[in-house]
């Protein structure tokens, strides 16, 4: 159970997927303006995370290792993911009208989201099943890393639209106006993140 | 119907052909990348335990946590250990070779994430901290001083060697009976 | 004539980092070292060429229905391959982009020059598009990646430098210097580049996803309000 809240809090905090991974940082950039569009865009990564973590996991296991198709990861997992967005889409919009209106416009920009495959991928690198575990736990420490990621990308993208609000209307000079000056907060942002390191492990030893 | 049919079978053939040139590719380079990987590990082996020509994996018996792999060495030589820890800024592993006498000959890091110019001093053994723990044994392996300011990376390693000794301390037993 | 135009705009005038602002995510992970940054340029400008040159080649052929199915099989194909060579041929360099190899697939530039420009046009210009689209991208990493290491580490390409060596500022080889670099660096382009600043942020234009999110982003929306 400790090893879960470990897995839990460090991707949240010190292995954050977008200040210290570099992973999802076009819709950090693109879409953190507002922090209704940042609620709506980084729930919509949660929730993928968790269903393409829940699919292509068990594909890895069951299906690409015993038939020694490893190198066909990287294509399946993209598709699989392209294919469930497309999926839950159409779900959504039949059956619950109102969470489609409010996370659907997100969905699609998520298929090439690096987050997403990243977070499958690494699942499978970093939590295999082997002698040691069994499928289920591999599964529950996926689960709960993809959780981790998808909570820690929504923490960065709130953070992150609050520090924008700020800087909007200021004086800045010309050549740093736009993206330049959103990139100088970004660093900052991501340097409170620093802080977390090594901490998780010293709380629970 | 054709504008149904046609997408479908297009895609088709193109997921067809991408997935046996892959196939193809994978037979070449497979045996490549296995040989490379071995060749490697085995090169690392003998780095830390220089006696040893010949290396053994142990599966059989249970380790510690952390502990990855473990190999005896021919002739009596001693233990190779290969154990994973959780150190700054994620896992590090490290590969020791212990004598029979039980003093470490060497230690080398095989993989790490610490902070370049900080965590990384400990383990790319910039300032000589890796090499502190030559002749080391179970008894005065934690007077080893940390590197000032990677704390946290420095304890870390220091982990790693305590468990390669406990790992160490089971081997012998089942070495002996 | 007009193929010197088309390799060299990839390089200065459409350079995909640091003007169209394409592929962050593995431009700010991969500039921590020289030598990272150059493999990750190589193995993306191989993976860039080769894809052009197949959606271009086929482009009669794909129907536009699943047009962007199709390109992502192709890329994901090519992207395996170059894992595949990088993992037997240069082990070393394969750790160290670790996960940022497979994720060339959902590297904007790739999927974005295929709809922008190979489905478009013939296969040798693709192809020159491409490799000049490719480095361009290796420029840009080469650049921040030298900044970072030279000041971050000490080193350049590994080898250490005197005296920074001695002084080397830790945090530009960490995340936020990542951020930091890129937007120094940008800010260069604004006021050095001929063109003028782009007064709109980080928007849709760029993005290969644009047209199938309906330009639905919050950028368009105000944009088309003005």
């Amino acid at each position: 159970m400790t090893k879960l809240i470990i897995i839990l809090l460090s991707a949240v905090f010190i292995n954050n997927y977008v200040l210290s991974r570099f992973l999802g940082i076009c819709p950090f950039l693109g879409v953190s303006k507002k922090l209704d569009s940042a609620t709506g865009m980084s729930l919509a990564v949660i929730f993928v995370m968790l269903i393409a973590t829940a699919v292509t996991y068990p594909i890895q296991v069951f299906l690409l290792d015993p038939l020694n198709l490893g190198y066909l990861q990287t294509i399946v997992f993209i598709l699989v993911i392209a294919a469930l967005v497309q999926l839950v889409e159409i779900v959504l919009k039949r059956y619950v009208p109102s969470l489609h209106k409010s996370l659907g416009v997100y969905l699609p920009l998520i298929t090439t989201n690096c987050a997403v495959l990243g977070v499958t991928i690494l699942n499978v690198q970093d939590y295999p099943v082997n002698e040691a575990t069994t499928f289920w736990w591999g599964f529950a420490e996926s689960m709960v890393n993809s959780l981790g990621s998808g909570l820690g990308f929504f923490l960065a993208m709130v953070m992150f639209s609050g520090v924008r609000s700020a800087i909007e209307g200021n004086d800045v000079p010309e050549s740093f106006k736009g993206l330049p000056i959103t990139l100088t907060a970004a660093a900052i942002t991501s340097l409170s993140f620093l802080g977390f390191g090594g901490i998780i492990e010293n709380l629970f030893a | 119907m054709k504008d149904i049919i046609k997408p479908i079978a297009v895609l088709g053939v193109i997921c067809l052909v991408v997935t046996a040139l892959l196939a193809w590719v994978n037979i070449i380079t497979s045996p490549i990348i296995t040989a490379a990987a071995e060749k490697a590990a085995a090169e690392a082996r003998s780095e830390v335990l220089s006696e040893a020509k010949d290396f053994r994996e142990i599966t059989d018996v249970k380790l510690p946590e952390g502990v990855t792999a473990a190999y005896e060495g021919s002739d009596n030589s001693g233990f190779v250990i290969m154990v994973k820890s959780k150190g700054y800024g994620g896992d590090i592993e490290l590969i020791c070779g212990i004598r029979p006498d039980g003093s470490i000959e060497a230690v080398k890091t095989l993989s790490h994430s610490e902070t370049s110019g900080i965590g990384s001093k400990v383990v790319d053994n910039a300032t000589g901290y890796r090499d502190n723990y030559k002749g080391k044994t179970k008894d005065d392996y934690s007077d080893v001083d940390g590197v000032t300011g990677a704390t946290i990376s420095s304890k870390a390693y220091k982990k790693a060697i305590g468990t390669v000794f406990e790992a160490y301390d089971i081997l012998k037993e089942g070495a002996k009976a | 004539m007009n193929q010197l135009k088309n390799f060299t705009k990839g390089l200065i005038k459409e350079n995909p980092v640091l003007v169209l602002v394409l592929g962050t995510c593995p431009t700010l992970a991969t500039s921590t070292s020289v030598i990272n940054a150059i493999g990750m340029g190589a193995a993306a400008t191989v993976v860039l060429l080769c894809s052009n040159v197949v959606i271009s080649a086929l482009r009669k052929v794909i129907p536009d229905k699943v047009r962007i199915p199709c390109y992502i099989v192709l890329i994901a194909g090519f992207v395996t391959m170059v894992q595949m060579l990088v993992k037997a041929f240069a082990p070393a360099l394969d750790s160290a982009l670790g996960i940022y190899l497979p994720l060339i697939v959902v590297n904007c530039i790739i999927l974005g020059r295929a709809e922008m420009f190979a489905n478009k046009n013939k296969v040798f210009d693709s192809a020159i598009d491409g490799l000049g689209m490719g480095l361009g991208f290796t420029l840009a990493l080469f650049l921040m990646a030298s900044i970072r290491e030279t000041f971050g580490a000490g080193t350049f390409a590994g080898f250490p430098i005197p005296v920074l060596y001695e002084n080397h500022i830790s945090i530009l080889t960490m995340a936020p210097g990542g951020f930091f670099v890129f937007g120094l660096l940008i800010a260069c382009v604004n006021k050095f580049g001929k063109h003028k600043p782009k007064k709109k942020d980080f928007g849709c234009e760029g993005c290969p996803s644009a047209e199938s999110c309906g330009g639905s982003c919050e950028e368009k929306k105000e944009e088309a309000a003005k």
